[in-house]
Protein backbone atom coordinates (compact mmCIF):
# COMPACT_ATOMS: atom_id res chain seq x y z
CA UNK A 1 0.00 0.00 0.00
CA UNK A 2 1.32 3.44 -0.92
CA UNK A 3 1.96 5.74 2.02
CA UNK A 4 1.69 9.45 1.44
CA UNK A 5 3.35 12.28 3.26
CA UNK A 6 2.80 15.99 3.20
CA UNK A 7 5.60 18.23 1.98
CA UNK A 8 6.12 21.90 1.29
CA UNK A 9 7.29 22.80 -2.22
CA UNK A 10 10.54 24.69 -1.71
CA UNK A 11 12.06 24.74 -5.19
CA UNK A 12 11.14 27.05 -8.06
CA UNK A 13 9.05 24.43 -9.81
CA UNK A 14 5.56 23.21 -9.01
CA UNK A 15 5.25 19.60 -7.84
CA UNK A 16 2.51 17.16 -8.77
CA UNK A 17 0.20 16.15 -5.95
CA UNK A 18 0.04 12.36 -5.76
CA UNK A 19 -3.68 12.27 -5.01
CA UNK A 20 -5.14 14.95 -7.29
CA UNK A 21 -2.51 14.81 -10.04
CA UNK A 22 -2.43 18.60 -10.12
CA UNK A 23 0.58 20.88 -9.91
CA UNK A 24 1.15 22.52 -6.55
CA UNK A 25 2.91 25.87 -6.58
CA UNK A 26 6.09 26.63 -4.61
CA UNK A 27 5.35 27.47 -0.99
CA UNK A 28 2.24 25.28 -0.90
CA UNK A 29 1.79 21.83 0.56
CA UNK A 30 1.82 18.76 -1.63
CA UNK A 31 1.12 15.11 -0.95
CA UNK A 32 3.70 12.67 -2.24
CA UNK A 33 4.53 9.02 -1.97
CA UNK A 34 7.00 8.90 0.95
CA UNK A 35 9.78 7.37 -1.12
CA UNK A 36 9.46 10.09 -3.76
CA UNK A 37 9.08 12.70 -1.04
CA UNK A 38 12.39 11.63 0.47
CA UNK A 39 14.09 11.80 -2.93
CA UNK A 40 12.73 15.25 -3.70
CA UNK A 41 13.50 16.48 -0.20
CA UNK A 42 17.09 15.31 -0.69
CA UNK A 43 17.23 17.35 -3.90
CA UNK A 44 15.77 20.40 -2.17
CA UNK A 45 12.64 20.42 -4.32
CA UNK A 46 10.37 19.88 -1.32
CA UNK A 47 10.74 20.00 2.43
CA UNK A 48 9.25 17.37 4.66
CA UNK A 49 6.48 18.69 6.86
CA UNK A 50 5.59 17.45 10.29
CA UNK A 51 3.05 15.19 8.70
CA UNK A 52 5.87 13.37 6.97
CA UNK A 53 7.43 12.25 10.20
CA UNK A 54 7.32 8.50 10.51
CA UNK A 55 4.01 7.58 12.13
CA UNK A 56 4.34 6.83 15.81
CA UNK A 57 4.11 3.11 16.47
CA UNK A 58 2.43 1.58 19.47
CA UNK A 59 3.33 -1.66 21.20
CA UNK A 60 0.75 -4.42 21.33
CA UNK A 61 -0.62 -4.37 24.90
CA UNK A 62 -1.19 -8.13 24.88
CA UNK A 63 2.42 -8.79 23.89
CA UNK A 64 3.50 -6.46 26.69
CA UNK A 65 1.23 -8.23 29.16
CA UNK A 66 2.74 -11.55 28.10
CA UNK A 67 6.21 -10.00 28.40
CA UNK A 68 7.15 -11.05 24.88
CA UNK A 69 10.80 -10.41 24.08
CA UNK A 70 9.87 -8.94 20.69
CA UNK A 71 6.48 -7.33 21.15
CA UNK A 72 4.57 -6.43 18.02
CA UNK A 73 4.67 -2.74 17.13
CA UNK A 74 2.60 -0.92 14.57
CA UNK A 75 1.03 2.38 13.58
CA UNK A 76 -1.79 0.75 11.66
CA UNK A 77 -5.18 -0.36 12.98
CA UNK A 78 -5.35 -2.90 10.19
CA UNK A 79 -2.01 -4.48 11.10
CA UNK A 80 -2.92 -4.54 14.77
CA UNK A 81 -6.23 -6.23 14.00
CA UNK A 82 -4.43 -8.84 11.89
CA UNK A 83 -1.90 -9.38 14.66
CA UNK A 84 -4.67 -9.86 17.23
CA UNK A 85 -6.51 -12.29 15.00
CA UNK A 86 -3.30 -14.26 14.60
CA UNK A 87 -1.71 -14.07 18.06
CA UNK A 88 -4.40 -12.99 20.49
CA UNK A 89 -7.65 -14.26 19.02
CA UNK A 90 -9.43 -14.20 22.36
CA UNK A 91 -9.14 -10.42 22.56
CA UNK A 92 -10.60 -7.59 20.54
CA UNK A 93 -7.97 -5.46 18.88
CA UNK A 94 -7.73 -1.93 20.29
CA UNK A 95 -7.53 1.23 18.21
CA UNK A 96 -4.02 2.62 17.70
CA UNK A 97 -5.05 6.19 18.50
CA UNK A 98 -6.61 5.05 21.77
CA UNK A 99 -3.41 3.27 22.75
CA UNK A 100 -1.47 6.47 21.99
CA UNK A 101 -3.81 8.58 24.11
CA UNK A 102 -3.62 6.06 26.96
CA UNK A 103 0.13 6.47 26.86
CA UNK B 1 -13.17 20.66 -30.76
CA UNK B 2 -10.88 23.64 -30.96
CA UNK B 3 -7.60 23.44 -32.76
CA UNK B 4 -4.66 24.12 -30.53
CA UNK B 5 -1.38 25.90 -30.86
CA UNK B 6 1.03 24.43 -28.37
CA UNK B 7 2.10 27.28 -26.14
CA UNK B 8 1.58 25.99 -22.65
CA UNK B 9 2.03 22.23 -22.54
CA UNK B 10 2.63 20.75 -19.14
CA UNK B 11 5.41 18.29 -18.42
CA UNK B 12 5.96 16.47 -15.17
CA UNK B 13 9.09 14.43 -14.60
CA UNK B 14 9.13 12.38 -11.41
CA UNK B 15 6.29 14.59 -10.09
CA UNK B 16 8.14 17.85 -10.69
CA UNK B 17 6.54 20.29 -13.12
CA UNK B 18 9.38 21.28 -15.43
CA UNK B 19 7.13 23.04 -17.97
CA UNK B 20 8.73 26.45 -17.54
CA UNK B 21 12.04 25.05 -18.87
CA UNK B 22 10.58 23.04 -21.78
CA UNK B 23 10.85 24.24 -25.37
CA UNK B 24 9.45 21.19 -27.14
CA UNK B 25 7.91 17.85 -26.38
CA UNK B 26 7.19 14.84 -28.56
CA UNK B 27 5.42 11.65 -27.61
CA UNK B 28 5.92 8.63 -29.80
CA UNK B 29 4.19 5.33 -29.29
CA UNK B 30 4.81 2.56 -31.80
CA UNK B 31 3.72 -1.02 -32.20
CA UNK B 32 5.78 -3.49 -34.15
CA UNK B 33 4.18 -4.55 -37.40
CA UNK B 34 4.39 -8.32 -37.43
CA UNK B 35 3.88 -9.93 -40.80
CA UNK B 36 1.53 -12.89 -40.67
CA UNK B 37 1.02 -13.30 -44.40
CA UNK B 38 0.69 -16.97 -45.19
CA UNK B 39 0.50 -19.31 -48.18
CA UNK B 40 -2.57 -18.70 -50.27
CA UNK B 41 -2.92 -15.07 -49.19
CA UNK B 42 -3.26 -12.48 -51.90
CA UNK B 43 -2.53 -9.47 -49.70
CA UNK B 44 -0.02 -8.84 -47.02
CA UNK B 45 -1.43 -9.10 -43.56
CA UNK B 46 0.03 -7.68 -40.39
CA UNK B 47 -0.82 -7.78 -36.73
CA UNK B 48 0.41 -5.39 -34.11
CA UNK B 49 3.27 -6.60 -31.95
CA UNK B 50 5.19 -5.18 -29.05
CA UNK B 51 4.65 -1.61 -28.00
CA UNK B 52 7.40 0.92 -27.50
CA UNK B 53 7.10 4.44 -26.14
CA UNK B 54 9.48 7.38 -26.16
CA UNK B 55 8.88 10.83 -24.71
CA UNK B 56 11.37 13.40 -25.98
CA UNK B 57 11.49 16.66 -24.07
CA UNK B 58 13.82 19.49 -24.99
CA UNK B 59 14.65 21.67 -22.03
CA UNK B 60 16.66 24.75 -21.29
CA UNK B 61 18.91 23.28 -18.68
CA UNK B 62 19.23 24.92 -15.29
CA UNK B 63 22.13 24.14 -13.01
CA UNK B 64 20.81 25.95 -9.94
CA UNK B 65 20.41 23.97 -6.74
CA UNK B 66 17.17 21.95 -6.73
CA UNK B 67 16.59 22.74 -10.40
CA UNK B 68 16.62 20.64 -13.54
CA UNK B 69 20.18 19.38 -13.78
CA UNK B 70 20.23 18.33 -10.13
CA UNK B 71 17.02 16.38 -10.74
CA UNK B 72 17.84 14.83 -14.11
CA UNK B 73 21.29 13.59 -13.22
CA UNK B 74 20.10 11.21 -10.47
CA UNK B 75 17.23 10.08 -12.71
CA UNK B 76 19.75 9.24 -15.40
CA UNK B 77 21.77 7.20 -12.92
CA UNK B 78 18.95 5.27 -11.33
CA UNK B 79 17.53 2.02 -12.59
CA UNK B 80 14.30 2.69 -10.74
CA UNK B 81 11.59 3.79 -13.17
CA UNK B 82 9.77 7.06 -12.57
CA UNK B 83 6.69 8.66 -14.09
CA UNK B 84 6.69 11.22 -16.88
CA UNK B 85 3.43 12.95 -17.70
CA UNK B 86 2.61 15.36 -20.50
CA UNK B 87 -0.59 17.36 -21.06
CA UNK B 88 -1.41 19.58 -24.05
CA UNK B 89 -2.33 22.49 -21.77
CA UNK B 90 -1.09 23.43 -18.33
CA UNK B 91 -4.23 22.58 -16.40
CA UNK B 92 -6.25 19.81 -14.87
CA UNK B 93 -6.62 16.52 -16.69
CA UNK B 94 -9.90 16.30 -18.55
CA UNK B 95 -11.42 14.72 -21.62
CA UNK B 96 -10.20 17.74 -23.61
CA UNK B 97 -6.84 17.90 -21.82
CA UNK B 98 -5.67 14.30 -21.63
CA UNK B 99 -2.52 13.40 -19.78
CA UNK B 100 -0.15 10.92 -21.40
CA UNK B 101 2.02 9.09 -18.94
CA UNK B 102 4.77 6.53 -19.01
CA UNK B 103 6.86 4.88 -16.39
CA UNK B 104 10.27 5.60 -17.76
CA UNK B 105 14.02 5.55 -17.51
CA UNK B 106 16.47 8.12 -18.83
CA UNK B 107 19.18 6.07 -20.54
CA UNK B 108 21.17 9.01 -21.86
CA UNK B 109 21.65 12.51 -20.57
CA UNK B 110 23.79 15.31 -21.94
CA UNK B 111 24.04 17.85 -19.14
CA UNK B 112 26.00 20.26 -21.34
CA UNK B 113 25.65 20.43 -25.10
CA UNK B 114 25.98 23.49 -27.27
CA UNK B 115 28.16 26.02 -28.99
CA UNK B 116 29.15 29.52 -28.07
CA UNK B 117 26.17 31.79 -28.03
CA UNK B 118 23.67 28.96 -27.79
CA UNK B 119 21.18 28.45 -25.03
CA UNK B 120 22.13 25.42 -22.94
CA UNK B 121 19.50 23.00 -24.14
CA UNK B 122 19.25 19.29 -23.53
CA UNK B 123 17.11 16.60 -25.10
CA UNK B 124 15.67 14.32 -22.48
CA UNK B 125 14.72 11.03 -24.11
CA UNK B 126 12.56 9.05 -21.73
CA UNK B 127 12.16 5.42 -22.65
CA UNK B 128 9.39 3.11 -21.62
CA UNK B 129 10.39 0.97 -18.64
CA UNK B 130 7.20 -0.76 -17.53
CA UNK B 131 4.62 -3.12 -18.97
CA UNK B 132 1.93 -0.48 -18.56
CA UNK B 133 3.29 1.30 -21.63
CA UNK B 134 1.74 4.67 -22.35
CA UNK B 135 -1.47 5.58 -20.60
CA UNK B 136 -4.00 8.27 -21.46
CA UNK B 137 -5.65 9.75 -18.38
CA UNK B 138 -8.60 12.11 -18.50
CA UNK B 139 -9.22 12.47 -14.77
Amino acid sequence: MTEYGTYTVTGDQPVQDAKTGEAVAPGKQVRLDRQLGRELAFLGVVKAGEADAEPERVTCPQCEALDRSRPFKTASDEELADHYADKHPAFAAPIVEELKSNG
Amino acid sequence: MAKLVLTNAQVFVNAVDISNHVSSVTIESTRDEVDVTSMGDTSKEIVLGLNDVTFTVTIFNDYAAASLDSQMFPLHQTNTPFVVEVRPVNGARSTSNPAYTITALLPSYSPIAGSIGDAATTDLVFRNAAQTGMQRLVA
